[in-house]
């Protein structure tokens, strides 16, 4: 389980399998970084970082284990970059997103408000709402986590997720 | 900031908008994912990696070696080292392959079947399984133990990822511990291995293997290895 220290022998991380975790890393770095571009530089940092060298964890969930490691690669790189004056790329130089099982154009769009919403969140409640909601932790993980007690996620996740739907109405106002 | 203080009271009338957020953001999920060329990228930096370990074993390994046996040891570890692991890769070996991920682009579908996709290994074609709702979304091409094997990647309109492997060369025996059963004639071993559930058979003396999340019902992974398309996929 995340976070938690578990007895027994370290084991080695095997990189093979890390491809299994792409899709729910990049999702969680775009809702960190609130940019598609900026996710995937985050994803290909963190998969370069693990990979340089052999990582060895005494429990079994290689998910937690990434998502740490990309929430530290954003707090320590990301967000001072992003802080920085950047010019906004233009509509044609964006490489679409794979929306393979989209099935409607708008769809996508809603998706990328969405994104861009949560990373626009106040850190804790962002961070709650991508542990849970985006990368699919359990409250508990998501709690050892983020060094919080489980109702603070789940007040955290319930304000999170109002804002969020508020963010795609703008006629209402902020609960946060 | 006030908003972090968990024991402030919720305002009854904001349920309904978490519960629309709740909705958006799995909708926002479900449809997203990584693209092919951060897939690739990836994939590179981890042969390169990979790569970077093995020389560092060697070069461990022959340290430790020539020091002690000589000229007779370092020739031992260089057969050990070129002939590997040798004989026929295991059935988990291969759905491993599977958790790598795509890195070329789907297969598109084959005209003149449309049960089948362009995509085949000695003369062996995945199936197309539009009809039941799972889509190729990507591929990739490996080698096993010396055998060529092929993954095509086929998702749900959830976005639930199944990967389907046809392994070159001679089939290979399933699991010991597999469970067998039977659908449409075709004999089918389904084992779980680290929250996957991998199915196994054979098509025209190939070993196929299907793996998924275990959260993928076994009756429907069943369903897609067994299906025959009215007949266009041959077993």
């Amino acid at each position: 389980m995340l976070g938690a220290v578990v007895s027994g022998p370290p084991r080695q991380l095997d990189p093979a399998a890390l491809g299994d975790h792409v899709d729910r890393l990049y999702r969680a770095a775009w809702a960190l970084c609130g940019s598609r571009e900026d996710a995937e530089d985050l994803v290909q940092e963190t998969f370069a970082k693990v990979l340089a060298k052999p990582r060895f964890l005494r429990n079994d969930d290689d998910l937690g284990y990434l998502l740490r490691v990309l929430r530290n690669t954003f707090f320590s790189r990301h967000r001072t970059a992003m802080r920085r004056p950047q010019a906004a790329p233009l509509p044609e130089e964006v490489e679409p997103a794979d929306h393979s099982s989209a099935t409607r154009p708008d769809q996508a769009v809603e998706a990328r408000q969405v994104f861009e919403y949560i990373a626009a969140l106040p850190d804790a409640f962002r961070d709650a709402l991508v542990a849970v909601d985006v990368v699919g932790l359990s409250y508990g993980e998501a709690a050892k986590l983020l060094g919080t007690k489980e109702a603070t996620i789940t007040s955290r996740l319930y304000r999170a997720r109002a804002q969020v739907a508020r963010g795609m109405d703008p006629s209402r106002e902020s609960v946060l | 900031m006030q908003a972090g203080d968990p024991n402030l009271p919720l305002d009854p009338a904001d349920e309904r908008l978490a519960e629309r957020g709740r909705a958006l953001i799995a909708a926002a999920v479900a449809e997203t994912r990584a693209p092919l060329a951060l897939r690739e990228r990836i994939e590179a930096d981890r042969e390169r990696s990979g790569a970077r370990g093995a020389g560092a074993r060697r070069r461990r390994l022959r340290g430790l070696l020539i020091p002690a046996g000589g000229l007779v040891a370092a020739v031992a570890v260089a057969v050990v080292i070129m002939v590997g692991g040798g004989g026929a890769p295991s059935v988990l070996a291969t759905a491993s392959l599977a958790a790598r991920g795509p890195v070329l682009p789907a297969p598109a579908e084959n005209e003149a079947n449309d049960a089948l996709l362009k995509s085949s290994i000695d003369g062996v074609a995945f199936p197309y399984w539009g009809p039941l709702k799972w889509e190729s979304v990507g591929a990739r091409d490996d080698k096993i133990e010396g055998r060529d094997a092929k993954t095509v990647y086929y998702a749900n309109p959830a976005g639930v990822r199944a990967a389907y492997t046809i392994l070159g060369g001679d089939k290979i025996d399933p699991p010991s511990d597999a469970e067998k059963h039977t659908r449409n004639g075709v004999n089918l071993y389904v084992v779980e291995n680290n929250g996957r559930r991998i199915v196994t058979w054979e098509r025209n003396g190939h070993t196929c293997v299907l793996s998924a999340p275990a959260s993928v019902p076994q009756q429907k992974l069943l369903q897609l290895a067994a299906w025959d398309g009215g007949g266009g996929v041959p077993f």
